[in-house]
């Protein structure tokens, strides 16, 4: 519950003001691209634009975007990509985890402190070395450079133990006295009971995954390996700026699914994010 | 059901001693209660029992076999935690169901899916619900099978916590603090419902609680732990009404018994606050020791009779059906506290009234905290003269 | 006690311990197999590269030269004589230093004001967030046209209240703030996100007990409760953003390569630019090490200075 009091008719709207003018500040870019993506090419590189477009060229240009590179490859590309990391990267965090949480062991703690060292380490420090090692392995430009190197998520372990932690040690002491052994006990008490950093853990993971830019550029050349935001870039720089309209249609294609998803969810992406975080 | 032995039980944590050559045996079918102040010795105890802690030292028997090398769910016993820790993601029906899923389906057939492919799966789980249904109905929540715990009352999950423990049929009940999450009239209307649960069972019961009323209403035996020892075991009766040692009797009953200092004089009668209580002792003379007497044994005297404490009334307190009067004696640095009853008497604050201990009820003990039995050779002992 | 009472509670006592050894070193091995494929591969992807980035700090190497040279501090050596390196750790500060009190200050201003009220909060929320959720890499593209010197909608807007708009993508003196700018326009949503939640949970009773007191203005309120109760989120906030704007990329590469006249450039551009355009594994190594300290140094530093000032 949060702390309302009742503000006055003008606090009110002034509020909505402020809001509305932000909102619109945040808005405008999702917008224009959208017109933009509607317009011709005389319509774009205008002194005078209009939010509408006076002449329909929606149809131009989706087409373009869709015939000019493989623009649905690139959206199944991240799709598979991103599921299949976060797939494996809960197959490893929560049993680790859950270690972590509540079993006893010699060298927990120096586990625990690795993880936390690991979680200041920015993803792109080791992509030079990973590089080398991939291409000796030639795996360069496959969906496993892609995957591969995000298997491991410290922030998914730290935020599942941290939740894990807060399930009472009486209901796993029940669950053992009704006869459960301990991955039985991760599997049908902590996941369950987990759900909000589950749905935390997704999020991060999938929206840091489908917007990466950084390592696909490096590992991928070939267009059918191709992540969303890489196939954008290649696109426009073939275009060389020419079909401007083109590219904002690809654009809003890449984005639409995790904004779709966003809306839909939006509670739970919310939630989800912020509920795990800062619980100590 | 089974009898449970608790052969020199000791246990440490760190440096802190937790429990202390613990020995108890509770008989099959009795209602045991382990009771005293809050602190870790119960429910490490039980906890002991169950096979969630080790102790350092001793063993523990159930139904004559030794247990030490068994897991909790080997041990064949049921255990209602303070917290209830009823499943927070599953129904109650689904909540009292899990043990018996546990030990009759093997890994296969709890596959979520698969699991009902397998052939004599689906007989299993009928009878399982079978079970479940009967055994939420002796408890009167059949009609909360398709809730969810945060859906229910405090009562109402106690309940459900009960009903996963009964329907394992285990060799013993284990229970900590059940009461002490529930309110005060709920509390008392689920204390008698225990007990005829019990009947009805004739399980055996090991029980904690810090609540020495509930220990005293609803146990066939209690097992009084203090500091880590066990200081007494006996009925209710037995350890209210013979303490074998002070801190016993300072913990059981309500109100505090009165503790009084009092010395041995020369023919070895006991003198307390320059009174003479006519109670012979093997004492020397000189020796200290503490007099413990309870609020309902002292009588209100006529100022006449002799011998008497004389002391002013500080403090009355209306407790319904009786009365407590705080007095406060001369010689005495703590105020006596009587019970007594107002269609008797009647007095006000700032009174001075006489009192005087009832003699066959007072009891003594030692500077180590342990009772004195006086020498009584005649009944006639027993008056003031 | 006979003797063979007193055999036997030894007896037991050495089995007790053998069993509870037995049931220790269970747990400790079912604890090692679930943490066991984290570990690998917490060491294969991220201890061994960082050393490996390390080591390879100290070489001459060229990526697929045939031979590796151990040249000591040549590569920091030749880093700290490069002005595009020093430019770029200082534009990399600036930017942080725009990017994070800029997002700080405009999520808490919007989270106090979505909570203020409770019309069209659910709105407000998702819009400010969605920049969060949208492709860094599109929407730069999108900011590319939106500021454009003639045909984009900001010098347009300007142009109408009667400031002439800059180019600012292209020049060197607006570069930085430009982008800067698409940094707070994409990371405002997050911290205001991490804001709401440490506003849902400071207890209304301090707000009540405020109010009696006396201190009940929006300014009062802020100074004495909510400002104070956010403490640990602001430090989570500032932390975090911190790290995430150091890492800036994906605008640098699309929008201005690091130009115009490396205005623009940064660390990160110049670690890729360095190890993997050029194809200088060892120099590259270098700068990677040097991006690895600039934000731990961060981290840590603010973790240090701060923390003291956030317990209660």
């Amino acid at each position: 519950m949060s702390y309302v009091r009742k503000l006055s008719p003008l606090a009110v709207s002034v509020r909505h003001v402020l809001l509305m003018t932000g909102a619109a500040v945040m808005l405008i870019p999702f917008i224009w691209m959208v017109s933009l993506s509607l317009k011709p090419p005389q319509e774009i590189f205008t002194i005078n634009p209009s939010l509408f477009p006076k002449v329909w060229y929606a149809w131009e240009n989706y087409s373009l975007a869709f015939k000019a590179q493989p623009l649905l490859r690139y959206v199944l590309n991240g799709v598979i990509v991103t599921l299949t990391i976060f797939t494996v990267q809960v197959l490893v965090a929560v049993p680790c985890a859950y270690a972590l949480a509540k079993l006893d062991f010699r060298g927990k703690g120096l586990l625990f402190s690795l993880v936390l060292f690991c979680l200041l380490i920015p993803p792109q420090v080791p992509a030079i070395p990973l590089y080398i090692a991939f291409w000796k392995l030639r795996i360069l430009n496959s969906y496993a450079a892609l995957i591969l190197p995000f298997t491991i998520s410290v922030l998914g372990i730290f935020l599942m133990r941290q939740f894990f932690k807060m399930v009472p040690d009486d209901l796993i002491d029940a669950a053992r006295l009704d006869g459960m052994g301990e991955f039985t006990i991760v599997w049908r008490i902590m996941i369950p009971n987990a759900v909000p950093a589950l749905v935390a853990f997704g999020i991060f993971s999938v929206i840091a995954h489908w917007n990466d830019f950084f390592w696909p550029l490096i590992a991928i050349q070939d267009h059918q390996f191709m992540t969303p935001p890489l196939g954008i870039m290649t696109f426009r720089n073939d275009e060389a700026g020419n079909e401007y309209g083109a590219i904002m249609a690809a654009a809003v294609v890449i984005c639409l699914p995790l904004i779709m998803a966003f809306l839909l969810a939006q509670r739970r992406f919310i939630e989800g994010i912020t509920f795990t975080g800062l619980k100590r | 059901m089974a009898s449970v032995k608790i052969k020199n039980i000791n246990k440490s944590f760190g440096t802190v001693r937790v429990l202390e050559s613990i020995n108890l045996d509770i008989e099959d079918g009795e209602f045991l209660i382990l009771v005293g102040p809050s602190g870790c010795g119960k429910t490490t105890l039980l906890r002991i029992i169950a096979g969630l802690e080790y102790q350092d030292e001793g063993q523990i028997i159930i139904d004559d076999r030794s247990v030490d090398n068994q897991l909790p769910k080997q041990r064949n016993i049921a255990m209602v935690f303070q917290s209830y820790a009823l499943y927070p993601h599953m129904t109650v029906a689904e909540n009292i169901a899990v043990p018996e899923n546990m030990r009759r389906l093997n890994a296969w057939q709890r596959l979520p899916v698969v699991g009902c492919f397998i052939p004599g799966t689906a007989a299993v789980k009928a009878e399982i619900q079978q079970n479940v249904i009967e055994v939420s109905k002796s408890l009167g929540i059949e009609h909360l099978l398709k809730r969810k715990p945060k859906q229910l009352s405090g009562g109402q999950s106690q309940r459900v916590a009960l009903g996963r423990a009964i329907i394992r049929r285990p060799k013993a009940f284990l229970m900590d603090e059940p009461l002490s999450n529930l309110d005060a009239k709920l509390r008392v209307e689920t204390r008698a419902e225990l007990t005829q649960l019990h009947r009805r069972l004739r399980a055996t019961f090991i029980y904690v609680t810090h609540d020495q009323t509930e220990a005293l209403t609803m146990a066939d035996r209690v097992a009084v732990i203090i500091g880590g020892q066990l200081l007494q075991v006996g009925t209710p009766k037995e350890v209210y009404g013979d303490p074998q040692r002070l801190d016993v009797a300072e913990f059981i009953g309500t109100p505090k018994i009165n503790v009084l200092p009092g010395i041995a004089n020369s023919k070895g009668l006991i003198e307390s606050a320059q009174m003479v209580i006519p109670l012979k002792t093997n004492l020397a003379s000189g020796e200290e020791i503490k007099m413990a007497i309870r609020p309902e044994s002292l009588e209100v005297t006529d100022n006449s009779e002799e011998p008497q404490w004389r002391g002013k009334v500080r403090h009355i307190e209306y407790l319904g059906s009786s009365r407590l009067a705080y007095i406060g004696v001369q010689g005495l640095s703590q105020q006596i506290i009587i019970t007594f009853n107002s269609n008797n008497l009647r007095f006000n604050i700032n009174d001075l009234i006489g009192i005087r201990p009832i003699v066959n009820h007072i009891f003594l003990f030692d500077e180590k905290g342990r009772r004195i039995k006086p020498v009584i050779e005649q009944e006639r002992d027993l008056k003031y003269e | 006690m006979s003797k063979e009472t007193e055999l036997t509670s030894e007896d037991l006592s050495k089995q007790r311990q053998s069993f509870i050894r037995a049931r220790k070193l269970s747990v400790s091995y079912l604890a090692y197999s679930m943490s066991t494929p984290a570990l690998v591969l917490i060491m294969l992807v991220l201890i061994f590269p960082v050393l490996a980035v390390f080591g390879l700090s100290f070489t001459d190497w060229l990526f697929g030269a045939k031979h590796l040279n151990f040249i000591g501090i040549k590569n920091y050596a030749q880093m700290l004589g490069d002005r595009v390196f020093w430019k770029s750790l200082s534009n990399t500060l600036i930017y942080v230093g725009t990017v994070v009190p800029g997002s700080f200050i405009i999520g808490l201003v919007v989270a106090i004001l979505i909570q203020s009220s409770t019309s069209l909060r659910g709105f407000y929320r998702a819009v400010y967030f969605l920049p969060v959720v949208a492709s860094l890499l599109a929407m730069a593209i999108v900011w590319e046209i939106l500021l454009h010197p003639t045909v984009g909608l900001l010098n347009l807007f300007l142009k109408n209240i009667g400031i002439t708009g800059r180019d600012w993508l292209n020049e060197s003196s607006t570069v930085l703030m430009a982008l800067a700018g698409i940094g707070i326009w994409q990371m405002s949503g997050f911290s205001m996100v991490l804001f709401l939640s440490g506003l849902v949970g400071i207890p209304i009773e301090l707000y009540e007990a405020a109010e009696i007191d006396g201190a009940d203005s929006a300014w009062d309120r802020f100074r004495t409760v909510t400002w104070p109760m956010l403490g640990p989120v602001s430090l989570f906030v500032l932390v975090i953003s911190a790290i995430r704007s150091s890492q800036v990329f994906d605008t640098v590469k699309v929008l201005t390569r690091g130009g115009p006249n490396k205005a623009s450039e940064v660390l990160l551009h110049t670690m890729y630019t360095e190890g993997f355009a050029f194809m200088r594994s060892g120099y590259g190594s270098a700068i990677t090490m040097v991006f690895l300290v600039f934000i731990l140094g961060i981290a840590l530093a603010q973790m240090k200075l701060l923390e003291k000032r956030t317990h209660y």
